[in-house]
């Protein structure tokens, strides 16, 4: 059996707490319209993927920038079939981010994901 | 009588439209949500290899007719402040379908044959568009994504929109008028007209 790390994303030297919102809806017309999402509050290590850029565009100062976000929960990113949905997305830090990718280490006991800062500026 | 379709009323048009043609209003109302808007804000679930999706795109394309397009100007007096102006040109939109499924490219003909037949017609027509009858061939394009082809047809429509937009532009209620004597002379006449 592999070797359990929930220990180490659980850990009280390096967990946060972070709110994930969860979105499902329904098909109105070929429109996808969302439901209210639900909020579930998440415990984990919270990391840095790529760290805040300024970009001057013309349409302004815009800035990029991704987080890493454990969980011992699952997260995840679009869902097709039953319940489907688009993205979680977290709100860590008074921003909100979008999940682009999962990392499935379930075997391990956590899961890694990486979230786009979705606030534009 | 101001007439100009929204963003969301075209597609919304076309939506109806291309499940209507394709009978899945009828054959399979599950399907119904299987003609899907593009670009949705915040994005939207996917679909399997396996499920017939239509894709509708709505743009406004520049061609010399809507360029260089006829205004009409009319006046009508609708209130003793305002005057009712209209302007009505034609403008052109480029409604594209992106076909994927099994079935895209049989779905691809079902659209390109059907949207002749009157009925069909009737719906654009009440909504003052007008089909260029010079429907090109729809492309096929499959799509290489994550190890597999997936099937994929692209077709475009052009139609031509009657547009009338209606505003209002404020009438002379009343004028005054001061006459003066030379460059800087004495005032020597008021006329207060109202």
């Amino acid at each position: 059996m592999p070797f359990r790390l929930s220990h180490v994303v659980l850990h009280t030297g390096f967990v946060q707490t972070y709110t994930v919102e969860r979105s499902s809806g329904d098909w109105v017309n070929g429109r996808w319209t969302e439901d209210p999402p639900v909020q579930i509050s998440v415990a984990g290590v919270v990391s840095v993927a790529q760290e805040k850029d300024l970009q001057p565009l013309h349409l302004g100062d815009q800035i990029k920038g991704a987080m890493i976000f454990h969980s011992v929960q699952p997260l995840y990113v679009t869902r097709v079939g039953t319940t489907q949905g688009t993205s979680d997305i977290i709100i860590w830090n008074g921003q909100r981010w979008r999940l682009l990718s999962i990392g499935d280490y379930s075997d391990y006991g956590y899961y890694k994901a990486i979230g786009e800062r979705i606030e534009g500026c | 009588m101001a007439r100009e379709l929204t963003l969301t009323q075209i597609e919304d048009i076309f939506q109806g439209l291309f499940v209507s043609i394709l009978g899945w209003d009828i054959t399979s109302p599950s399907k119904v949500n299987d003609v899907r808007i593009s670009w949705p804000e915040e994005g939207m679930p996917a679909f399997l290899i396996t499920d017939d999706v239509v894709f509708v795109q709505c743009l406004e394309v520049d061609e010399p007719y809507n360029r260089q397009r006829e205004v009409e100007d009319t006046w009508t007096l609708t209130t003793p402040e305002l005057f009712g102006r209209t302007i009505g040109y034609t403008r052109v939109w480029q409604v594209n379908a992106i076909l994927y499924g099994p079935d895209s490219y049989q779905n691809s003909q079902e659209l390109r044959d059907k949207i002749f037949y009157p009925e069909h017609q009737n719906t654009l027509q009440k909504n003052y568009l007008y089909l260029v009858p010079d429907v090109a061939a729809p492309k096929r394009v499959p799509e290489y994504f994550q190890g597999r082809w997936w099937k994929r047809v692209d077709m475009s429509f052009v139609l031509y929109e009657s547009v009338v937009r209606s505003t209002t532009v404020p009438a002379i209620d009343s004028i005054s008028v001061t006459i003066y004597e030379g460059d800087e002379g004495n005032k020597i006449a008021e006329i207060n007209n109202e």
